[in-house]
């Protein structure tokens, strides 16, 4: 690593340097623009391509034949029987709330008591927590159903809430147990002078603290649940009634999906307002999950 | 997806549609028992097609709900999967539909589903229907199949079969493959194929309109190890089709194409022909082409004339033990079985399927294909249900047919599907 | 709490940092000892956790012996029938344990390094930045059934990519009919997708770093790379582990994509374990076998994640 002292060099001339950062930063900036527009052109097709008979997108799927757009393949997407848009982001939405609530609730608790626990025990417990990050969904589902089915909330909201807690549990209460242990004691201390329990000096204090970190949680489970497909496939089911956004377009293409007329319609009404959403609220998704990653 | 249990049953579909003298289904199903004191919501799980709609099923289960208060339906259908695949996993997962469809029944998965051998409407309804007896498995009822399709059917585009000179549809391979070429000179892709099921459908339409010539009992000779997919009438097959594979006959990229693109491109004249079953006919008839439509029979590999058609059932509705609603299943199953009006007529007719009696007006195309039914020889089918291949052989073999157009030669392919069977027959799922 | 030049900044460690071990009063310790609040607090999450994920786990282990088909009541043991089956090729899972691995690793680096990459170019202040970032980052709410659906679409024989080969003179490329190039798609579309999340981190790390120690670099002479590697690199590196672990356990698991992109073909070449598990095991009934599948790619993942963490912590360790 190199001597971190500042010293003054005479090649370090400010007219060279200067030149040479802004030719970089030419270069950087196309390099950069190169790299977003490749980013952004599944969607561009998307868009495109969802106002489009199926001839035109054949023949020229980058293209914008003005004269023949229309907007029947979108109508027919709206009112199509097997799958309800709005109902399928409702119930999406419904999962994503009740599951981050979820999460949060059973994890504050239990990351305070290991992370001030003293006892062997504690570090047991975080363990035992922490080996959930390598079971992979797809081998714990089957059995798990026979499980929710015994507990009678298979098929059910109940169900598929508590599944996709429990997924979203190890990484929780990894994150949480490591940022509560960097809070000072002096202010559990200061409760427990009060007389204050642990659950309300956890609640009240600790948890006011940790804002940073649950906001990255909150963002981290909440995406990971809305676009979740497996579980809901499995737990949820057709027999349910209830399609999350993932499943519903599942069942909505299917073996349609080299039909373009039916896939790029309903691929723009279940991204639309996803990426809406995204647009406006991505400051502060972005600060929202790197508010935990760094100790600021 | 379209291709229901491959139980074949070769001819006896002549028998019927010749009319000779087979008296037809039960007399339409009058008022159920009483309206039932049975209550609750019915999951049936169908195979949802470009022309077997929701609405389609919708008024069927409305047929049955009119006269059952009390009792709703619920349809589910299969996703991206196929369809009996699907209806599997639902059951693995305990999902389980009351009514669903697409499970080859075998010997080894019978007790998963419910036998309605106890049932008096059931024993008439297989005395009076040949089809539901030949799906007997050890004289249990499993699955009560309405109306069936003929598989082994090449539709041809008569307007560039015309273009290209093409004089008269044909018999043998040899002129098959020369009147590809005549269609690829003129810049059209001679065979229709897709992706799915339609590439294993068709190598097996090619292999078993031979085999059917001489051996009815092939799946169970298979099983007992005396024939092999190797070295035989299947690995012929796919030596001819990895040929048109090569020359371009068949779309290099067909696999991966969906099904009912391909339908649609057919009908838009975009291929010369497309062998494909019966079930085509529906969609002809719900989106008719600007060009008239023929259809020939699959040529058997020693041009030997008439091909021997085989048969398949399409909707056989079937109960899994794992149902929740098991009585009220039993009495939907009576109903979709015996009810002509209501439940089987909308649904071959949709589907392009025929029964013992036609239940709907014919086109030309569908008289064609009664033709050719009727010329073929007419066999019984001894073995009955035992003569099936394993559970899960159908979806197998889509896959691995894919391999002739990444560069397996027929031999390793016929290999592959020899390996599968040894090692699946007789298997418990 | 500050920053210091020599405390790097890191996603928050919990084991054994030191960072936990405080002085703790006697008095302190009795009342965290105290049992009552443990079982409420520690309860509901550990009786959940048992319950959907362990339990379920044991029982995976235990029907992986067994010929379970979710049905029968006629259930047997049949040893490691059903392991044998997944080593081997053919309808068992071996081509899938190698599609889910070139899968995973190439995923893994491919993300990892462009995003850094990526994360060093748009390391500077200003508006047009964060558009780039959002540019990339967008997929993130992109879910892979979605993304499966649209890029089939794209790299389709019938679809917009081979267009633009046509139009740039070249010939057609079998993205999706040939089973190598289209695993390497796969790794396309996971890419197009995961990057932009390792991105914000990354940004959000070398954004920690105080700029004195870059600028020292610079005006010491060092170009670009040597920054990166003798500065930037280095302090990165627990932020970095953590990514590609949860990376590389997120890709073992690959089975939407594939089910919406390639639905396993051509001629089963794109299918990974997980595709097998479910849409192999389920559908076929033969949830004994998908239980030894889940098994061995439980026992993968883990062993591949923790050689992963054994390795960088060597690297940690050996620069601090």
């Amino acid at each position: 690593m190199t001597d971190a002292s500042v010293s003054p060099r005479s090649d370090r001339a400010a007219r060279p340097g200067r030149t040479r950062h802004h030719l970089g930063s030419g270069i950087r900036h196309a390099i950069l623009i190169v790299v977003g527009l490749v980013w952004l052109v599944p969607m561009y097709l998307m868009v495109v391509n969802a106002f489009k008979p199926q001839t035109a997108i054949l023949s020229s799927p980058f293209g914008m034949p003005l004269g023949r757009m229309t907007v029947r393949f979108l109508e027919h997407a709206l009112v199509n029987p097997t799958f309800n848009v709005l109902h399928a982001y409702g119930a999406t939405l419904l999962f994503v709330v009740l599951d981050v609530t979820a999460v949060v609730l059973l994890c504050g608790p239990v990351s305070y008591v290991i992370a001030r626990g003293a006892r062997k025990r504690y570090q047991v417990l975080l363990f035992y927590f922490v080996l959930g990050t390598f079971i992979p969904g797809q081998a714990v589902l089957i059995p798990a159903v026979y499980v929710l089915r015994d507990m009678h909330i298979m098929n059910s909201i109940p169900g598929l809430v508590a599944f996709q807690t429990v997924g979203s549990l190890p990484v929780t209460i990894f994150l949480y147990v490591a940022y509560i242990r960097s809070i000072p004691l002096s202010i559990d201390e200061a409760a427990k002078i009060d007389g204050a329990g642990r659950l309300r000096t956890f609640w009240s204090l600790i948890f006011p603290i940790m804002r940073p970190i649950v906001a990255t949680n909150v963002i981290l489970v909440a995406m990971g649940v809305w676009n979740d497909f497996v579980s809901p496939e499995i737990i949820l089911g057709p027999t349910s009634g209830m399609q999350t956004i993932t499943t519903g377009i599942y069942e909505a293409i299917g073996v349609y999906s080299t039909q373009f007329t039916t896939v790029f319609p309903d691929l723009l009404l279940v991204l639309g307002p996803a990426l809406a959403f995204f647009l406006i609220m991505q400051r502060h998704i972005v600060s929202g999950l790197t508010a935990g990653a760094t100790k600021t | 997806m379209k291709r229901r249990s491959t139980k074949r049953l070769a001819a006896l579909a002549a028998a019927g549609l010749a009319g000779a003298g087979l008296v037809g289904c039960s007399a339409p199903h009058g008022t159920s028992s009483t309206g039932g004191n049975k209550t609750g919501t019915l999951i049936w799980y169908v195979n949802k097609t470009a022309t077997l709609t929701p609405a389609v099923y919708q008024k069927v289960a409305d047929g049955f709900t009119r006269t059952h208060p009390g009792v709703k339906v619920r349809i589910i259908n299969q996703g991206g999967q196929g369809t009996g695949p699907y209806f599997q996993t639902l059951i693995s997962s305990g999902n389980s539909p009351d009514v669903g469809t697409g499970i080859a029944i075998t010997p080894q998965n019978a007790k998963d589903f419910v036998n309605l051998a106890g049932q008096a409407w059931a024993r008439q309804a297989a005395a009076k229907n040949p089809l539901i007896r030949d799906y007997e498995i050890n004289k249990g009822i499993y699955s009560t199949p309405a109306g069936y399709q003929i598989q082994d059917l090449i539709f041809y585009n008569k307007k560039l079969f015309a273009k290209a000179h093409i004089a008269a549809v044909p018999t043998t391979y040899s002129a098959l493959t020369s009147d590809m070429a005549k269609l690829a000179k003129l810049g059209v892709t001679p065979m229709a194929d897709s992706g799915s099921f339609i590439a294993g459908s068709q190598v097996m339409a090619m292999a078993l309109s031979t085999i059917y010539q001489h051996n009815l009992l092939w799946e169970k000779d298979k099983s007992a190890g005396r024939v092999s997919f190797a070295h035989g009438p299947w690995q012929q097959a796919m030596q001819i089709y990895r040929q048109w594979i090569q020359k371009g006959y068949i779309d290099k990229g067909a696999v991966a194409l969906q099904y009912n693109t391909v339908d649609n491109d057919f009908l838009q004249g975009k291929y010369g022909m497309y062998l494909v079953a019966s079930w085509f006919t529906g969609n002809i008839a719900q989106t008719p082409p600007p060009f008239p439509v023929g259809v020939f029979s699959v040529p058997t590999l020693d041009g030997k004339t008439p091909a021997p058609q085989a048969v398949v059932a399409a909707f056989n509705w079937e109960i899994p033990t794992a149902a929740k609603h098991r009585t009220l299943a039993e009495e939907f199953v009576h109903y979709l079985s015996t009810n002509q009006k209501q439940a089987i007529a909308p649904l071959v007719k949709a589907d392009g399927d025929f029964t013992q009696k036609p239940l709907y007006h014919l086109d030309s195309v569908g008289q064609a294909i009664q033709k050719i039914a009727s010329q073929t020889k007419v066999e019984g089918v001894p073995g009955g249900g035992e003569n099936v291949e394993p559970n899960g052989f159908a979806t197998y073999m889509d896959q691995v047919v894919q391999g002739l157009w990444g560069g397996k030669s027929a031999a390793e392919v016929a290999h592959e599907l020899d390996t599968w069977w040894n090692s699946n027959k007789g298997s418990s799922s | 709490m500050v920053v210091t030049a020599d405390r790097p900044p890191t996603l928050p460690s919990p084991v054994g940092t030191g960072a936990g071990a405080v002085n703790r009063g006697p008095d302190i310790s009795r009342w965290l000892r105290s049992a009552a609040p443990t079982a409420t607090m520690a309860g509901p999450a550990f009786a959940l956790f048992t319950i959907l994920m362990i339990v379920p786990l044991i029982m995976a282990i235990c029907y992986s012996f067994t010929n379970w088909n979710s049905l029968s009541s006629t259930l047997q043991f049949v040893g490691l029938a059903n392991y044998r089956k997944v080593f081997s090729g053919g309808a068992g899972m071996m081509r899938p344990l190698v599609v889910t691995g070139v899968l995973s690793l190439a995923g893994t680096v491919v993300i990892n390094v462009v995003a850094v990459t990526l994360a060093m170019l748009m390391n500077r202040p200003g508006r047009l930045y964060k558009l780039y970032r959002s540019a990339v980052f967008y997929p993130y709410v992109v879910s892979a059934i979605i993304s499966g659906f649209l890029w089939s679409a794209i790299l389709n024989p019938q679809g917009a990519a081979e267009h633009l080969l046509h139009g740039l003179g070249l010939g057609a490329a079998p993205f999706l009919t040939n089973g190598n190039w289209a695993v390497g798609c796969l790794v396309l579309v996971i890419s197009w997708n995961s990057i932009g999340f390792s991105l914000v981190l990354y940004l959000a790390g070398m954004q920690t770093i105080p700029s004195e120690l870059i600028e020292a670099g610079q005006v010491d002479g060092a170009g670009p790379w040597r920054r990166f590697h003798d500065i930037i690199w280095p302090l990165l590196s627990s932020t970095v582990t953590v990514n590609i672990v949860l990376v590389l356990i997120g890709l073992f698991q690959t089975y939407a994509l594939v089910l919406a992109l390639t639905n396993g073909g051509p001629d089963g070449q794109t299918q990974t374990v997980a595709y097998q598990i479910l849409a192999i095991g389920y559908a076929n009934g033969e949830l004994g076998y998908a239980c030894a599948g889940s098994v061995v790619l439980m026992v993968g993942t883990a062993a591949l994640a923790a050689a992963v963490i054994g390795y960088r912590r060597r690297k940690e360790s050996s620069l601090t």
